[in-house]
């Protein structure tokens, strides 16, 4: 079935909530976080299912370990029927451990999946069930070496890009 | 010139056919990869393969591999008409398991799928973008080993599969 203008721009709306999200994890901004999903949804991580609240409070405590998080997405599929639809975003999350007594400072990569389910309501399309897979991961260490950039990031509100949003 | 709506649309409908064509690669799903295709599409990798040739080629190499990711990123399309060209940017990673040759590693392809993509299809019904022709090339490749590291998922399994049984099959509307 050829898409349809209509189709088109639910998949844009679709593809920038995941968007947000990734953003959402990587300056640590609960409330963008929180507006990715709608109120009822359900996010499955291996054998747990969890509410909004405790993906929540799971993410930041896992997020909190890291000195930086970067989630990169690539593939983006979706499929609209309606007001529902079905979503899988290829996403690569880097995760960089700080060196630690027992371990150097290093790159925890995970490639994965998240598989959606998308709902229209009020309309706004926001993630009704989620389930996030991980096909596989790496753990590459850092090497001393080449330069250092400037900089200026941040993870939390404090990033330029808050400052510079119209 | 200025993009139309109709460009626009035609656009992403050839994107979404790469990225089943991923899709269908990691996940072993061969009515998937075939739906990529037209039925005469010629697939030029080291030679010219036709569909058949080229699922049976695609059989025998991903069962070499524990997982594969097919990773796209830049997606260019030029319509004319109901032809199109595209290339697509796509970073290929396969695991090895350990074996004689060395430890488990992930070798990892930078390539380009380069498209000619034909609209075909019945009178009055809008007709469906496939690849008519491909042609595969890798512009480098890298061999990285895979170290004993972080755990693979804190507090979880990965969850996927390499078919149907992958969860985003079920959860699929049709």
């Amino acid at each position: 079935m050829p898409k349809t203008l209509d189709e088109l721009a639910a998949e844009s709306e679709i593809k920038d909530v995941h968007l947000r999200f990734c953003r959402a994890n990587d300056r640590r901004d609960e409330e963008l976080f929180r507006g990715c999903f709608h109120a009822d949804a359900v996010v499955e991580m291996g054998d747990a299912s969890l509410t909004v609240d405790e993906i929540v409070a799971v993410s930041k405590q896992m997020l909190d370990r890291y000195a930086v998080t970067w989630h990169a997405v690539s593939n983006q599929l979706v499929e609209v029927k309606g007001d529902t639809a079905w979503a899988e975003h290829y996403t690569i999350s880097s995760h960089r451990f700080a060196a630690s007594e027992t371990a150097p400072l290093r790159d925890w990569v995970a490639h994965g999946r998240y598989i959606d389910r998308m709902e229209r309501r009020d309309g706004e399309w926001r993630i009704a069930r989620r389930r996030f897979l991980v096909d596989y991961t790496r753990t590459d260490l850092v090497a001393a070496g080449d330069p250092e950039m400037p900089g200026g990031a941040a993870r939390d509100r404090s990033d330029l890009s808050y400052a510079m949003r119209v | 010139m200025p993009k139309t709506i109709e460009d626009m649309l035609a656009e992403a409908e050839i994107r979404d056919v790469h990225l089943r064509y991923c899709r269908a690669n990691d996940r072993r799903d061969e009515e998937l990869m075939r739906s990529c295709f037209h039925p005469d599409a010629v697939i030029e990798l080291h030679e010219e393969l036709d569909v058949e040739a080229f699922l049976a080629l695609g059989r025998a190499i991903l069962g070499q591999y524990t997982v594969t990711w097919h990773n796209t990123g830049n997606q260019l399309v030029e319509v004319r008409g109901d032809a199109a060209w595209a290339e697509h940017y796509t970073i290929s990673s396969h695991r090895i398991a350990a074996d004689d040759k060395g430890p488990e590693r992930d070798w990892i392809a930078y390539g380009r799928y380069i498209d000619r993509m034909e609209r075909r299809g019945r009178q009055g019904q809008g007709g469906e973008w496939r690849i008519a022709r491909r042609k595969m090339v890798v512009d480098y490749t890298r061999l990285d080993p895979v170290i004993a590291g972080d755990p693979a998922i804190p507090g979880g399994s990965g969850g996927g599969a390499r078919d149907r049984s992958d969860p985003s099959y079920a959860m699929r509307l049709d």
